[in-house]
């Protein structure tokens, strides 16, 4: 299972990206359906449910802000 | 071609923000339009430049809104603020302003929207002029629009210590930096909320770029500028509350943001000292020749601070004709008013105005020499 994090913008998504990769944490960029859903397009990153917990944590403790969440099957 | 107006643009570009910006037209989409890999690279290559703004200023890359230059920036950032007030409001300014700034603000006072005050900057004196700031400020005063340095004379103004003081009145401030950006170390918060910027000049960027880049403390909500797609919140008809979208309506420049992220990078790591060897060198010579006058430039002694910029005049020539002449010669300058009427008429050249030098990367003394030489041949025999 993988977990979708809705960000504000593409801005965000590429913030977000770039500040999880620094803590080892890989993502891929979404404009899947849940994300939609949130925000009527927008941009999501796509990571392993495993570390989704760490990642909002870690994009909290930047000042980035998730607009919603949902899990999506693995690609 | 030997090139002394680089407070119009600098040149030449570097090979490397050529390069950036030719690779780029290659492997970039519109950014925002989807995840597929064009598009991918175009919101790459507009975040790295948000980066490199960003680490530049002191600010966060969201705060980095990219323009096609300042006067657009200068355009988001005044008029934003001034049409989101409920109630006309009080400007301050200074005496050398481009057009950038004092159009903007003549459209604003006939629309009844703001009145405006002056402050007088002092040539020579930064503690007259802060002064002066002071003096000039009433507690209806709620945004103070700084010009950091003159595009006419060179002349940079403290705006640090101006904003220190505004902000301690809990007025915004916006600056406007076209001539000191990439040349001076600038900071977000510290030299204005605002900062206004080309990314052309100072920074030797492309053409059609520029930035308005907000501090991290500022919190008052800007009104849109423009109005479109922003590729997110699409069932929305307002535009977006987020930045940087909320300024950046419709298709961005992704290739030219490329090469000025490179020119950014590279003038982090440029040393600016032949650019001040040829300063001191010709503002020497041209104070000593015949038949020419400098204006508005460092007198010995003084303690304040100039951009590499020179302005003149030549007995008998009208400063377009000097501009004119030294063309024919290959030295490209320029005359005229210089799109600032304001600094003009503060300097006392509003009806002759001057020809205007700006050194800047790649002017080496045989460039100044020649250009000694050129004018003492033309215009002292």
């Amino acid at each position: 299972m993988d977990t979708v994090l809705v960000l504000t913008s593409m801005t965000y998504a590429s913030k977000a990206q770039e500040t999880l990769k620094r803590k080892g944490i890989n993502s891929t960029l979404t404009r899947s359906a849940q994300v939609r859903q949130i925000r009527g397009c927008g941009y999501g990153i796509q990571i392993d449910t495993a570390f989704a917990e760490e990642a909002e944590r870690i994009l909290a403790q930047n000042g980035i802000r998730i607009a919603g969440k949902a899990g999506v099957k693995k690609r | 071609m030997i090139y002394f107006d680089h407070a119009a643009t600098g040149m030449p570009k570097s090979e490397g923000v050529i390069n950036a910006v030719a690779s780029a037209m290659r492997y970039c989409g519109n950014p925002g339009r989807g995840i597929y890999e064009l598009s991918a690279a175009g919101d790459r290559a507009l975040f790295e430049c948000r980066n490199a703004l960003a680490k530049h200023f002191g600010t966060t890359p969201e705060n980095c809104i990219l323009t096609k230059n300042t006067t657009e920036a200068l355009n988001m950032a005044v008029m934003g603020y001034i049409n989101n007030q409920k109630e006309k409001i009080k400007v301050i300014c200074s005496g050398y302003d481009h057009n950038a700034v004092t159009r903007i603000l003549h459209s604003a006072k006939i629309q009844n929207k703001i009145d405006i005050v002056y402050f007088e900057s002092d040539l020579f004196d930064d503690k007259k002029t802060v002064e002066s700031f002071k003096n000039t400020l009433t507690d209806d005063v709620s945004l103070a629009l700084l010009t950091h340095a003159s595009n006419v004379c060179g002349r940079i103004f403290p705006v640090k210590a101006l904003t220190e003081i505004a902000k301690s009145k809990g007025i915004t401030v916006i600056t406007d930096i076209a001539q000191t950006a990439g040349n001076a170390d600038i900071k977000a918060g510290v030299h204005g909320d605002i900062l206004c910027l080309p990314g052309h000049k100072g920074f030797y960027g492309p053409a059609g770029t520029g930035a308005m880049v907000i501090s991290k403390d500022f919190t008052f909500p800007l009104a849109p500028f423009s109005y479109g797609g922003t590729g997110i919140l699409s069932i929305d008809k307002n535009m977006p509350e987020m930045l940087p979208e909320r300024f950046e309506a419709g298709s961005l420049n992704a290739p030219a943001y490329a090469g000025l992220c490179r020119a950014i990078k590279e003038s982090d790591q440029k040393d600016k000292k032949l650019t001040e060897k040829v300063f001191k060198y010709l503002l020497g010579e041209l104070k000593n020749m015949k038949n020419i006058t400098v204006i508005g430039a460092p007198e010995s002694g003084t303690e304040a601070l100039w951009m590499p910029i020179i302005l003149f005049n030549i007995w008998g020539y009208d400063s377009e004709e000097a501009a004119e002449m030294l063309a024919r010669e290959n030295i490209a300058v320029r005359g005229g008013l210089h799109c600032s009427p304001q600094a003009h008429r503060t300097l006392g050249t509003l009806k002759t105005g001057g020809v205007r030098i700006s050194i800047g990367r790649g002017n080496t003394m045989v460039h100044a020499k020649a250009l000694i030489d050129t004018l003492a041949r033309k215009v002292t025999c």
